[in-house]
């Protein structure tokens, strides 16, 4: 059953929301609907709670206070794929970039490699910075997902990663899929259709049809 | 056909059979098991919680505990090894120094009044693959075969959530509860390795087969094969000089193991290739 106000495509929706850690709130007053085939960007200074509003929608922290629902499809990781901002591709075993993508799919469709200009055999333990950013996305790519979630995805990128990487994330938005990018740096490709900046405990949603 | 047989095998069999036994099974579990200690950078934690096990099993001797006590005592710091997070907690290597150093004190002093404590000790500390029962030689396969198991099983999954427990969690794991039953395994083979072999040929076997085959291998697949096989090529050369040159066949094996490391790192990694 659907609480009054949400609709059924509504990935995430959040009323009045307020985050924070440990029972202190960071931000509050968040209104925001997330519904599918959208991209959006979420931006803010160092410390400003994007990466806590990031971890209360995947439910790793309770809300302070208002309401939040996320679909069931997002809520139990299903269809849901996400790029942290610090993660292991310098893993302390040798992982070759398909067994690194394998994690998410068993049999991922090679042509995410081709894609996104990564080789499958390459050892992640030889891979350039914007290479090891490739595969990462690669590998949340695999899974298909109805919610892609990028934490700083183009940090420290040159340009042809950056361009590769936000063009392969187009391509996915215009499939359905919602895109969600938390980060200081819009790529040129990509005009986000909705956009939250966070700063000094608020949250200013502006949303470009 | 007996002469295609060696002498260590075939005139050693009715003596030392359990044994050989014994530590082949514990040479295709050990590496199995060390994969996850090696992946969370806990080589050291490894040496350390072995140690642990070790105080573990002094307490159970000493004071003729049920083997499950030494478990519990192994689980827990299982567990802790497996938990470890980055500070502000505390860093690894604190906790590996702790592990150890308490874990050798606490060792001697539960052994210290013990009639046999130090027969018991020289024989937890220094190892010896030689005398296991064929009780043991059964409970060792069977921890093979179980370990074999739980990798094929959950090897991916806890991978993963080693290295990153967040996107293991968005994947339907959960890390935590994976983590704790690994712990509750990893404490149970080391238990028996040590009340069969002792301390060090069980540290040898859980790390320094994973820290090699690292150095040899780019992808991931190979590895515990290859783990595996160094383990099963060191304990049977152990057994086989030993024999001829009238050594301890546990630390021929780890002297190989750790020439073998010394040697991988002369060697330029096939990952730079």
């Amino acid at each position: 059953m659907l609480t009054s106000g949400i609709e059924a495509n509504d990935l995430v929706w959040a009323e009045g929301l307020a985050i924070g850690r440990r029972g202190r709130a960071l931000v509050a007053g968040i209104h925001w609907t997330l519904r599918s085939g959208q991209w959006w960007w979420i931006e803010g200074p160092n410390g400003s709670g994007k990466s806590t509003l990031l971890a209360t929608i995947l439910g790793e922290l309770p809300p302070i206070a208002g309401r939040l629902v996320v679909h069931p499809w997002i809520a139990d990781g299903g269809g849901l794929s996400v790029v942290p901002q610090h993660d292991a591709l310098l893993p302390t075993l040798p992982l070759s970039v398909a067994e690194y993508v394998a994690f998410a799919a068993k049999n991922p469709d090679p042509a995410v490699f081709e894609e996104l200009g990564i080789a499958p055999k390459a050892s992640c333990w030889a891979l350039s910075g914007g290479q090891r950013q490739r595969a990462r996305i690669a590998r949340a790519l695999v899974r298909q997902p109805a919610l892609l979630v990028l934490d700083e995805p183009f940090n420290h990128l040159d340009h042809e990663s950056i361009a590769r990487s936000s063009a392969a994330l187009v391509r996915r938005c215009l499939a359905g899929a919602t895109v969600v990018i938390i980060g200081h740096q819009v790529p040129e490709v990509a005009i986000p259709s909705g956009r939250i900046v966070l700063d000094e405990g608020k949250a200013k949603v502006t949303w470009n049809p | 056909m007996e002469s295609l047989i060696p002498a260590w095998l075939h005139d050693g069999w009715p003596q030392f059979g359990a044994s050989y036994i014994a530590a082949w099974a514990l040479g295709a579990a050990l590496p199995l098991a060390g994969i996850p200690v090696v992946a969370r950078e806990q080589a050291l934690l490894g040496v350390g919680l072995v140690q642990v096990g070790a105080c573990g099993v002094a307490l159970a001797l000493a004071w003729a505990w049920p083997f499950p006590a030494a478990w519990a005592f192994l689980a827990i710091g299982a567990a802790t090894l497996l938990a470890q997070r980055p500070p502000p907690r505390e860093r690894p290597e604190a906790v590996a120094a702790w592990m150890i150093l308490a874990g050798s004190a606490f060792t001697v002093l539960a052994l210290a009044r013990h009639p046999q404590g130090a027969e018991q000790m020289a024989q937890l500390q220094a190892s010896s693959v030689l005398g296991a029962t064929w009780t043991q030689a059964a409970v060792a396969i069977g921890l093979a075969v179980a370990t074999l198991c739980a990798v094929a099983v959950a090897g991916r999954r806890l991978l993963l959530a080693a290295w990153e427990p967040a996107t293991a969690r968005t994947q339907g794991t959960a890390p935590t509860l994976l983590t704790i039953s690994a712990a509750m395994g990893l404490a149970l083979l080391l238990a028996a390795s040590l009340k069969v072999t002792g301390a060090l040929f069980t540290t040898a076997l859980l790390v320094l087969p994973v820290l090699i085959s690292r150095r040899l291998l780019h992808r991931l697949a190979p590895l515990p094969w290859l783990a595996v096989l160094l383990a099963e090529g060191a304990i049977t050369a152990g057994f086989a000089l030993s024999w001829s040159w009238d050594l301890p066949p546990a630390q021929v094996a780890v002297a190989i193991l750790g020439l073998m490391l010394a040697a991988s790192w002369a060697w330029p990694p096939s990952w730079r290739a």
